[in-house]
């Protein structure tokens, strides 16, 4: 089943009668004693490359209580709405000793589509990430066919926040200190608006809708969403020295201002990715919010292969879902032995330009440049 | 609908052909709040099984429906028990499964809270699987099928 496209609906019933019953197995044909119109309940379709899955359950005592039918479909999609299903199905009667299964036919109209032109194919549409103070667009799409809306809920871990009753006057209400969030005259049966998110209600949210009686029929749908508080000023990368010989080994970080949740840091040498050889995030509480600042190591040994053109460019990538990408680069340059008997040791020139600000030989991408310059 | 983080869950265990009963809390919290409905779903269905609608009238005269194919007349609601309890007659091993009880009210929060039912048959329910292969002439080709069935009592 792995490969297709996964495509799942629910709350779909479906009447069956047996009293067509045919061509079983044994060859014999075979009425059902008390058949009356069944339902079939459908729990899942699943549906995964040409193979769909039916599971349902059915309610007739004394026979079967679960089925799982995997059938294959024709090159073009059937309309399952408008189609009867021809069913192979089995009956099987058990004592302790054994279990005797007889299989058979239905007939091909004796599985009649019922419940399709209800509530259908909910689906909640909320971004994955939004920023600390932003106003966000939840929606929540359904199908009601022939369904009258009884009510909208959403709920965010569990507690319901905003509901919408059609029926009602006001047809909004609102509940706890997320529904003080919501922006009344924008939400509505299919969406609701809430203003000033902040990192706490990074969570789960739900939407449940209901259609009207007798059925009531109900579907849910979820979906998480990150409020996050984003890095305040730009990643910053600081490497020991500029100048490397084969050999050497460069080591540097890259130290990403505090954020929750902390950004995510990658290298990348000369285009290539390279992994961070650590991942530090260090917390740094502000009041409630805490806070965590990222910062990766880079540790790695210089090759022949390792330069492209006498240079090394790297690359800090940091980002926070969709919402922060930033980079910061430096330029570290290949040391060749012909330059240095000319320009003098590196360590003199390194040690005299800037001495008093790498005391932890730590040099800043910015002096490094102006170290050359000055060459 | 196993969705909800914190929906309190019940376990309630019966022996097949016994009454049982599902709690569900439906005090209100707010004053002058009233319930305006009572919704039982089975979580593998997506229509309710038990309804107590009191939307237009007094919840004493509140409209009650049943799932003819689910409890049908088995079933009948008690609200005056602390918590208020779905009775079931006779329960089946098909009713075995977890339930979600919704209360809507006018003015409060919506309430959500799950029984876990496990029905005891005289045998033990076990799952065989049973598999078939043949092609039918229809709108759909039938190629495979395979059955989940339980052990139940013999009439």
């Amino acid at each position: 089943m792995k490969g297709g496209k996964r495509r799942v609906i629910k709350g779909v019933t479906y009447f069956t009668d047996f009293l067509e019953t045919k061509l079983c197995h044994n060859g014999v044909t075979r009425t059902m004693q008390n058949s009356t119109r069944q339902k079939l309940s459908l729990q899942t379709i699943t549906v995964a490359g040409n193979f769909e899955t039916v599971n349902f359950l059915l309610g007739d005592r004394g026979t079967i209580a679960r089925y799982k039918l995997n059938y294959y479909l024709r090159s073009t999609h059937p309309q399952r709405e408008n189609k009867s299903l021809q069913l192979l199905y089995a009956f099987s009667t058990e004592t302790p000793q054994n279990t005797h299964y007889e299989t058979c036919f239905t007939d091909k109209t004796s599985i009649l589509p019922r419940g399709v032109h209800g509530l259908k194919d909910i689906s909640i549409d909320i971004p994955l990430a939004v920023a600390a103070g932003t106003t966000v667009n939840m929606s929540c799409g359904y199908d009601l066919e022939s369904d009258t809306l009884y009510v909208m809920k959403w709920y965010y871990k569990g507690s319901e926040f905003f509901r919408f009753v059609p029926k009602e006057m006001p047809p909004t209400s609102t509940f706890g200190e997320l529904g003080n969030k919501v922006i009344l005259n924008k939400s509505d049966a299919h969406r609701v608006v809430l203003r000033d998110l902040q990192p706490n209600y990074t969570g789960k949210y739900l939407c449940e809708v209901s259609g009207d009686s007798p059925s009531f029929t109900t579907l849910v749908d979820v979906g998480y969403m990150h409020v996050a508080n984003l890095p305040k000023g730009d990643p910053q990368v600081r490497f020991e020295k500029i100048r490397y010989a084969v050999g050497d080994t460069v080591r540097g970080n890259c130290t990403v201002p505090s954020g929750n949740p902390p950004a995510n840091v990658t290298w990348t040498v000369n285009g290539v990715p390279v992994n961070s050889s650590f991942i530090m995030n260090v917390t740094d509480k502000l009041g409630d919010n805490q806070q965590l600042m990222s910062i990766a190591g880079l540790d790695f040994e210089i090759i022949p292969d390792s330069f492209s053109n006498g240079r090394l460019h790297i690359v800090c990538n940091a980002n926070v879902f969709h919402l922060y990408k930033k980079q910061a680069d430096v330029r570290l340059m290949e040391e060749r032995p012909r330059l240095a008997s000319v320009l003098g040791t590196r360590e003199s020139s390194y040690i005299g330009g800037a001495a008093i600000q790498i005391k932890e030989w730590f040099l800043d991408a910015a002096i490094t440049l102006l170290l050359c310059s000055f060459r | 609908m196993s969705l909800f983080v914190p929906v309190p869950i019940s376990h309630i265990v019966a022996l097949v052909g016994d009454p049982t009963y599902l709690p569900c809390d439906i005090s209100t919290t707010h004053e002058g709040d009233s319930v305006h409905l009572v919704l039982w779903y089975r979580e593998d269905l997506g229509t309710s099984v038990y309804s107590v609608d009191a939307r237009d009238r007094d919840f004493g005269i509140a409209e009650r429906w049943s799932d003819d194919t689910v409890f049908s007349n088995r079933a009948y609601f008690m609200p005056d028990k602390k918590p208020a309890e779905l009775g079931v007659d006779h329960i089946r091993e098909e009713d075995a499964g977890i339930y979600r009880c919704r209360v809507d009210f006018q003015i409060g929060q919506t309430r959500n809270s799950k029984v876990n039912l496990t029905v005891i048959g005289e045998y033990p329910l076990t799952f065989s699987e049973f598999f078939a292969s043949s092609i039918i002439e229809s709108d759909l080709r039938i190629i495979s099928f395979a059955m989940y069935t339980g052990t139940r009592r013999l009439p």
